[in-house]
């Protein structure tokens, strides 16, 4: 039982728990801290792993912007602890479809993998940066290039969805989908007699 | 010793928390925190066969990814705040505008 053994029980424990405890908790912003302490935990588990640089990424990109980004949202919205589970029949399929996901995804994947974790493959610098550049400027740049372009469609779709709209939100808001019809069928009418 | 099937059954194991997460939960941003813990348990496999093989294009994978995850965040929360202005609730269940 040696050091390596330990860290890794104590951040697969530290994982598990504190994703439990994200679709657990009754207010967003705890489920937010602990989906941060789970990034965290799998961090660790990346250190582990000799992924240095993809540990670093993950707590730069996962835990600082992306998590950020929801807590902003939570703050901008007000959110409160107002929600509730699930009490259908529908949940209790949910909760045996997901044993049923655990059961065959643990089984099946670790059955047969008893083989313990090899050595570091060859020389890695600064966490494995040297090797995972001239992959992904070479075997996957067409990926590469694709994210680039994703992320910019990801930004314009961003913004146009969280755009207001005007006058119709606020009316769709009162009166539901059916009423915002009329007034809007209202207004071309006037439109239509004002120029005649 | 840990071994693969170690790693792989902490992910899979995670990801079914996540499933559940999506199946139960009524908060469309708790939905939403549960996709990334899915997709946070696939990179943690991703790493753990790449190191298996000894390469390193399970940590490549991982970076797109982590890109995909991080622009499907930011576009799902646009969608949250769109709906969250038109219903001012966010419970998935009571959302059922395009129900016919």
């Amino acid at each position: 039982m040696n050091g390596g053994t330990v860290t890794f029980a104590v951040a697969a424990i530290l994982a598990l728990g504190a994703a439990l405890a994200v679709i657990w908790s009754r207010s967003p912003v705890y489920s937010v801290i602990f989906l941060i302490l789970n990034f965290f935990a799998t961090a660790v588990l990346f250190l582990l792993l000799g992924a240095e640089f993809l540990a670093a990424v993950q707590i730069l990109v996962y835990a600082g912007a992306i998590m950020v980004l929801f807590l902003f949202v939570i703050m901008l919205l007000n959110l409160r602890r107002v929600e509730h589970w699930r009490r259908s029949a529908l949940a209790y399929g949910g909760y045996l479809l997901a044993l049923a996901v655990a059961f065959e995804l643990v089984w099946r994947l670790a059955r047969g993998a008893s083989a313990a974790v090899p050595a570091r493959p060859g020389p890695a610098p600064v966490g494995g940066i040297q090797e995972i550049g001239q992959l992904l400027y070479t075997k996957y740049l067409f990926l590469f290039e694709a994210t680039s372009v994703l992320l910019f469609v990801a930004v314009i779709g961003a913004v146009v969805l969280a755009k207001q709209t005007g006058p119709a939100v606020a009316r769709r808001a009162r009166g539901g989908v059916a009423r915002a019809e009329a007034p809007a069928a209202a207004r071309t009418e006037d439109r239509a007699e004002e120029r005649v | 010793m840990v071994t693969l099937g170690h790693y792989l059954a902490l992910s899979g194991t995670l990801f079914a928390i996540g499933v559940l997460g999506v199946l139960v939960r009524r908060n469309a941003i708790v939905v939403l925190m549960s996709i990334e813990l899915m997709l946070n348990a696939a990179n943690l496999a991703l790493v753990a066969c790449g190191r298996f093989r000894g390469s390193f294009d399970g940590q490549v994978a991982v970076l797109i990814v982590l890109t995909v995850a991080a622009a499907e965040a930011a576009i799902g929360l646009a969608i949250v705040i769109a709906v969250f202005r038109l219903l001012e609730h966010l419970d998935v269940d009571r959302t059922t505008i395009l129900k016919g």
